[in-house]
């Protein structure tokens, strides 16, 4: 492999990791400039890239004219709580389908992979019959718990905890810890990467729900952020300034977690046993 | 915090006797249960109960319904627009898998070189799942347009006709697809990235040596070894690509002319336009059919081929 | 070890005797029969109050609202706002589904029909008396009166009209067209490059159904006969119509994609004339103050006579109202009583309003004096509104337009599969169940 040949390769490979990076990143950069610019000028054609004059109000606009904070909040709360309490619960599940043996075993695991397979609309109205029956009509309840159990999280677990080895546990039950103990104080432990990187996979998509929360809640004080994103657009016109900086506000979490934790997400689904 | 990885490759003692410990059920059940009933509540009780319905004629509002037997089925079958619905779904699924799972696989193997702005480019990789959907779709509406987009312009340039894209039902597909995978690809991206970064490295600094260029280490040395990945995504993929919605509604509503109505559009306008509640559980059945028959499939297909 | 398994069933077996329990809870018996409840002045009321969210009109409800729950002891109305998009079918669908629904909301031509029949809204011409809706012009109540029952309030009315870039058409000499034929003849030059002669919507929903009306009716046509007996959709005037719409697609004169009801295109100088209406105006004016809107009738094909349609939303009560006389009058408070409400929502969103002593007051607004406005003043009178269709005749409708437009369909063939569609639904029972209504 000569050094010219390489540099050739390299550079080919800079191009096209550019190429598709400008396509992969355009939208983003087209929703943060337009969120500097004013209605007028968003809406132009032939379309600006840059802002000519610079609108940073809208970003007080999305603080001042819908309560967003509190729709951030609300969103945080959910997401956060769902996560957690998804984290313990998949971790909990995968690792009694993954070590245990018990009969049926492989019937609930087929049970649980198949509760993905449904659109969400077909289970609409009997979530909603059923949220109601329980109370949880306009409630952060019923924004939390039905997003709690999630066959994916299940599985990603199980698949973690396949590779557990039997001589750790045998180990703890020689020095006569039970099966529980066993799991909450030396399996789980190890499983913190791969919880962080499901953590982020259910944080945004808890951050991002839309349908579920438009049909459940009717207090604008217990929107979330996809509810409240909306709000900026009309029958007949549209906010576009504000929508803009809005979608921006909106996108920094999902961001900022995903650059803070980068590393930990490709660690975790390495360990996640998916791979191989 | 303990990582038993290392453990792995060593031999500790193997126990003789395999059999299960006392309590082995117990410890399950208790660790099972609050999942297990989370998802029977949420998930498995509303499936059976749209099975159920699937029998009945029912509006979905007043407290009547009538029992059909099978005739919601038969009406699937002699509406058109539900015999479209599955030719549109399967089209989605025959784009959007392959073009999900090479571009995932492309993008992995890109942002593991180890090039000093790869850790960059692994965020603008993810970028688009931050992207709310409405200023996606305005974007790549924008960008599709025919009459002024960019993409028609760029034809133009190399001399090529320009497209009706979203206003043809059969490249709205394509566009919706597009925007679709655009979306949705980083997820995947990371799961091959930790895949093919698992690789020993040991492996393809041998097969360097040896004088195995990188299209060759790859095709021989990490492709065989991304296998379950790569069926992992395969069927994830499918099984999203199936239930896709959000993007259809926001881009094309369904159409034009029905080009992009897939199945879960059908399920949504019997459902909430026509108030159609039987045809739509009926239709969902169906659709959830589909979507286990297809991933068995797929698993049994992959793992046949693994064997050799 | 089954124990397992066991928890399963349990909980799967408690998930389905909630489900199932959970939607035996039905709404209140057809209207007739519930009961009324008078305010015993006790306890307070609280009514909740639904609309799809608007930045526009939120103010104005928002003020009205507050001044009638400073004004009216004991009942507090509580407005609460929702996506456009998911408005009526996601959340006020569902939510009467699972008996969770509103007391008050509004409801829409395209949609009374999947209400009205059902005992889902209230009559409420016992508040809504004849003195009141003498203030209404006719037409404007028929989509929600059936025999003597009217079901809604309106508040709004959207005219039709074609809307164009005053300043392109002077500088490029063209005529405005006013028959169909000119369409092809005068926008056909303006179609170029970039742009596109004029903008019509392409989107497969009802609000397409909408802009093309007028086209069927100016040329003599009509969806169904008067009685609902028969679809008349493919008689030739209604296959003209459809043709009309594929021929300005398939030419180019139309553009390829729409975006909606806001009439962008026009502002960015992507199509030169619009088929729209006033409500697109207050987007305009705002977001393009460089473009000088024209309004104009639609054209007209050979004979035809103008037929301009209009659209609206109405407040109606919910049969599930647990207080259903407090909703009543909160209902027809809103905008069917005094004008000064009505003035100052329609006035925000820019267009004219069914009510005769409402447009009056409209009429000696500086906006409404001036064009383009003023010109839809004079089709005020003659407009028809939009038609309350159910479901599948809107849909056999759509499906025609975007076949002719999109799939490369005849106008002929496509016609004729809506009627054949629409004649198959007026055998079912539900379109008996809606004739019968619409004959007492």
């Amino acid at each position: 492999m000569t050094r010219r040949r390489r540099r050739l390769q390299r550079a080919l490979l800079r191009t096209m990791m550019l190429a598709i990076g400008v396509v992969m990143i355009f939208p983003f950069l087209w929703m943060v400039a337009s969120a500097f610019k004013s209605n007028k000028e968003i809406l132009q054609y032939p379309p600006s890239l840059l802002p000519t004059e610079w609108h940073p109000e809208n970003f007080v606009n999305v603080f001042s004219d819908v309560p967003f904070g509190r729709y951030m909040f609300n969103s945080g709360f959910v997401a956060i709580t769902v996560t957690a309490a998804a984290l313990l619960l998949h971790t909990m599940a995968g690792y009694a389908l993954a070590v245990f043996r018990f009969r049926g075993r492989n019937v609930l695991f087929f049970m649980i992979i198949g509760t993905m397979m449904v659109p969400f609309y077909s289970l609409l109205v009997p979530l909603l019959q059923l949220s109601k029956a329980l109370g949880w009509i306009d409630s952060f309840t019923g924004l939390i718990i039905p997003w709690i159990p999630h066959g994916f999280g299940i599985f990603l677990m199980r698949q973690y905890f396949m590779d557990f080895p039997r001589e750790l546990r045998d180990a703890a039950a020689v020095d006569g810890a039970s099966h529980l103990r066993t799991f909450f104080h030396i399996a789980l432990p190890t499983a913190y990467p791969v919880m962080a990187a499901l953590g982020i996979i259910y944080f945004i998509g808890n951050w991002d729900r839309f349908l579920w929360p438009l049909i459940i809640i009717n207090s604008p004080d217990k929107y979330t952020v996809p509810l409240g994103l909306v709000q900026f657009q009309g029958q007949y016109s549209t906010q576009w300034g504000t929508l803009m900086a809005a979608a921006v506000v909106a996108s920094i979490p999902t961001l900022f977690l995903f650059v803070a934790l980068q590393k930990r997400i490709v660690a975790g689904v390495t360990m996640s046993g998916i791979k191989g | 915090m303990k990582r038993f990885g290392q453990y792995r490759g060593t031999t500790l003692p193997r126990r003789k006797v395999t059999k299960r410990r006392s309590g082995e059920g117990r410890a399950a059940a208790f660790l099972l249960a609050p999942d297990v009933i989370g998802l029977a509540l949420i998930y498995v009780g509303p499936i059976l109960f749209t099975i159920y319905l699937s029998f009945f004629s029912w509006n979905g509002i007043s407290p009547d319904r009538t029992f059909v037997g099978f005739d919601n089925y038969q009406y699937l079958l002699n509406d058109p627009s539900w015999t479209t619905s599955l030719h549109v779904s399967l089209l989605y699924v025959l784009m959007y898998v392959p073009l999900v799972t090479g571009g995932a696989l492309l993008l992995a193997i890109l942002v593991a070189q180890e090039l000093p702005e790869s850790k960059l480019y692994r965020t603008i990789y993810f970028l688009p799942i931050a992207v709310p959907i409405v200023v996606g779709a305005i974007v790549w509406q924008l960008i599709f347009q025919p009459s002024y987009g960019f993409i028609n312009y760029l034809l133009q340039l190399v001399g090529a006709p320009p497209q009706p894209w979203l206003s043809s039902p059969t490249q709205a597909l394509f566009v919706v697809v597009l925007v679709s995978a655009w979306k949705q690809v980083g997820y995947f991206m990371i799961i091959f990235l930790a895949a093919i970064l698992a690789v020993p490295r040991e492996y393809l600094e041998v097969a360097s040596i040896d004088g195995a260029g990188a299209v060759r280490r790859f095709r021989s040395i990490i492709w065989p070894l991304i296998r379950p990945t790569t069926i992992f995504v395969v069927v994830m993929t499918t099984i999203l690509a199936l239930q896709d919605f959000d993007q259809i509604f926001v881009l094309t509503r369904g159409g034009p002319n029905y080009g992009t109505y897939v199945q879960v559009y059908y399920i949504y306008d019997q459902m909430l336009k026509f108030l159609r509640m039987g045809p739509a559980s009926a239709a969902s059945v169906v659709l959830f059919l589909i979507i286990m028959t297809l991933s068995i499939a797929q698993i049994r297909l992959f793992r046949g081929a693994n064997n050799d | 070890m089954k124990l397992a398994g066991r928890i399963g069933v349990a909980a799967v077996a408690l998930a389905l005797v909630v489900t199932g329990c959970g939607s035996d809870s039905e709404p209140e018996a057809s209207s007739t029969t519930a009961p009324e409840q008078t305010t015993s002045g006790a306890e307070p009321v609280t009514l909740t109050f639904w609309k799809y969210q608007d930045p526009v009109q939120q103010p104005v409800l928002e003020s009205l609202i507050e001044e009638y729950n400073a004004t009216h002891d004991g009942v507090t109305v509580e407005l609460q706002t929702f996506p456009f998009d998911q408005y009526l079918a996601e959340k006020v669908l569902t939510a009467m589904s699972a008996g969770t629904g509103p007391d008050v909301f509004w409801v829409s031509a395209a949609t009374v029909l999947n209400f009205a029949p059902e005992g889902l809204l209230v009559p409420l011409q016992d508040v809504f008396t004849e003195d009141l809706r003498a203030d209404f012009l006719p037409r404007s109540l028929d989509a929600v009166t059936f025999g003597n029952d009217v079901y809604g309030i309106p508040h709004e009315m959207g005219l039709q009209g074609m809307l164009y870039d005053k300043a392109l058409f002077e500088a490029e000499g063209v005529k405005v067209p006013e028959t169909w034929d000119e369409l092809f003849t005068e926008l056909g030059p303006l179609s170029e490059g970039a742009r596109s002669g004029l903008l019509i919507p392409t989107n497969p929903d009802v609000f397409q159904n909408f802009i093309w009306w007028p086209f069927l009716w100016s040329n003599g046509g009509e969806a169904v006969s008067d009685d609902w007996s028969e679809a008349t959709i493919n008689s030739e005037a209604g296959v003209e119509a459809l043709a009309l719409w594929g021929d300005l697609m398939n030419e180019g004169i139309a553009a390829p994609t729409s975006s909606g009801a806001f009439g962008d295109e026009l502002g960015q100088g992507t199509v030169a004339a619009a088929a729209l209406g006033m409500w697109a105006v207050s987007n305009l004016t705002e977001n393009y103050p460089d473009l000088e809107v024209g309004a104009s009738p639609l054209p007209l094909p050979p004979g035809g006579t103008s037929s301009e349609a209009f659209g609206g939303w109405y407040t109606a009560v919910s049969s599930a109202s647990e207080h259903q006389a407090e909703a009543k009058d909160f209902a027809v408070w809103l905008f069917g009583q005094n004008t000064e409400n009505a003035v100052a929502l329609t006035r925000a969103m820019t267009t004219l309003s069914p009510r005769i002593s409402v447009t009056e007051q409209l009429k000696e607004l500086p906006e409404f004096q001036a064009e383009p406005l003023v010109g839809f003043l004079d089709i005020w009178e003659s407009a028809r509104p939009e038609p309350a269709y159910p479901p599948e005749i809107n849909t056999a409708v759509t499906d025609a337009l975007q076949a002719v437009m999109f799939g490369g369909v005849s106008a002929q063939d496509a016609a004729d599969a809506a009627a054949a569609t629409i004649n198959s639904y007026l055998e079912s029972a539900q379109a008996e169940k809606i004739r019968s209504l619409l004959d007492q």
